[in-house]
């Protein structure tokens, strides 16, 4: 093969190799680091991998909690952003920091829920955690397998 | 394989166009993304400075969440330079600093405790596109001045592309085999996954998927498709063997993604819409390009 005219031209062989080089270099990368180690945008795609050995499953909630004791979720958008795993983070987070995170969550997200009309029948937020089993849970047993554990308990103060 | 025969394949010739439909797709897809997801994009102004766990390029540059204002403007710049990138304008310049911003912002986004690896391929594609000739074509620079020839300049970096998508799912296989072993695909491991996961969905509020929900209480199902999963992850590579096998293996990979969406209810929009497989195949065929009057109708 004859050699081309410009080696560095933009487009040319050495671009070519040197680009290509480095960025198949940099997506591989993750099979350098332990097994899980995750980041952006080089990751190994970690998320499904482990599995899960059993369908036991620890949930952390922020329930809200009504006059007359009903209670429902706190939906992702008002703990975190639209993002139902940042949401969980956020939770696992501030239950990880202990009380004082857990409190300060807890009365941030009672804040923003006062502003908003479509939960003004809520009295009180509760951050819990609930362990349950996730195949029952579907087969109909929603029933948490442990006593609810609750990491902070806060009022919805209106004006 | 000789060296002159992979350079031969990597540097094979590929017309412009072809290159210019991949960043007229990507920087489409790149733009819609990043202006439906602006709101998002500058929630974390709101979060707690504990929730801060840098990765990427982040990592490198702080060690501490930015001002507001300092969240806010690069999300607006990637908007502009996503327009500029897909419309090929001063690509050069656009190019690189649309990559770089759009790395940038994507990077931030997932530096607060949870990545999300629906972003990840659709930035090392941009990344490529940004650093090569795809203005060569179909771009508002050759409009201004159309550019010098370059021969075998624009067939590599659409391999590139490919061989970045093929790269992505291969790690995700042996990230499995690497976590979990063939286990994954001949035990519970992935119907206590998904019933894990909507089970969260469901107890945070947020939208499960009601399928997933009643197919996990059918334990056979799941080893055959964690063992398709697999298989198509590993199997990637039989891709860039010709545009039948990408034909067939991009239509698995696709089946996959549907699968989940179906399932888990977790949506990737990159493969989905086939922006992921798009430089297995002559992207400058699609009709979308006569519609818009990029390319002559046939006669």
């Amino acid at each position: 093969m004859a050699p081309e005219p410009d080696r560095w031209r933009a487009g040319g062989p050495v671009h070519a190799w040197a680009l290509g080089g480095l960025v198949l270099a940099l997506v591989l990368s993750p099979l350098c680091r332990p097994p899980g180690a995750d980041s952006f945008p080089f990751s190994s795609y970690p998320m499904f991998a482990h599995g899960r050995p059993t369908a036991e499953t620890l949930v952390h909630h922020l329930l809200a909690v009504t006059a007359d004791g009903a209670r429902r979720p706190v939906p992702p958008r008002l703990v975190a952003n639209d993002e139902v795993l940042q949401a969980a983070e956020t939770l696992r987070k501030a239950i990880r920091g202990g009380k004082r995170p857990s409190a300060a969550l807890c009365r941030s997200v009672a804040a923003r829920l006062a502003d908003d009309p479509a939960w003004s029948d809520v009295v009180r937020l509760e951050l819990v955690s609930e362990r349950f089993d996730a195949i029952a849970y579907f087969a109909g047993d929603t029933a948490p397998i442990a006593a609810p554990r609750v990491r902070a308990r806060c009022k919805v103060k209106r004006p | 394989m000789t060296p002159a025969a992979i350079d031969a394949w990597y540097r094979s010739d590929a017309p412009p166009e072809r290159l210019a439909a991949l960043r007229l797709l990507v920087g489409g897809f790149a733009t819609v993304y990043l202006a439906a997801r602006v709101v998002h994009l500058i929630s974390f102004v709101d979060f707690a400075p504990r929730s801060f766990a840098p990765v990427g390029v982040v990592d490198l540059l702080l060690g501490a969440p930015l001002p507001a204002a300092l969240v806010v403007a690069p999300v607006l710049l990637a908007l502009l330079l996503a327009v500029a990138f897909t419309l090929g304008w001063r690509h050069r310049v656009t190019g690189p600093a649309f990559a770089a911003t759009l790395l940038w912002v994507l990077s931030y986004r997932n530096s607060w405790g949870m990545i999300f690896h629906t972003e990840n391929l659709m930035v090392v594609h941009v990344i490529v596109l940004g650093l090569t000739p795809a203005a060569d074509a179909w771009s508002l620079d050759v409009r201004r001045r159309p550019p010098p020839p370059r021969p075998r300049a624009h067939g590599w970096p659409v391999r590139l592309l490919a061989l970045v998508t093929v790269a992505t799912y291969v790690l995700a296989g042996l990230a499995k085999l690497r976590l979990s072993g063939l286990s994954w695909a001949t035990s519970d491991l992935l119907r206590n996954y998904i019933a894990y996961d909507n089970l969260r969905k469901l107890e945070l509020g947020d939208a499960h998927s009601p399928l997933g929900a009643a197919l996990v209480a059918h334990g056979w199902l799941f080893p055959p498709l964690a063992g398709a999963s697999l298989v198509v992850e590993l199997l990637a590579p039989a891709a860039l063997f010709g545009p039948r096998l990408a034909r067939w293996w991009s239509l698995a990979a696709w089946a996959f993604h549907a699968g989940v969406l179906a399932i888990m209810a977790i949506f990737f929009p990159y493969p989905l819409l086939g922006l992921a497989f798009a430089p297995l195949f002559a992207a400058e065929r699609l009709p979308l390009w006569r519609w818009l009057r990029l390319s002559p109708r046939p006669s």
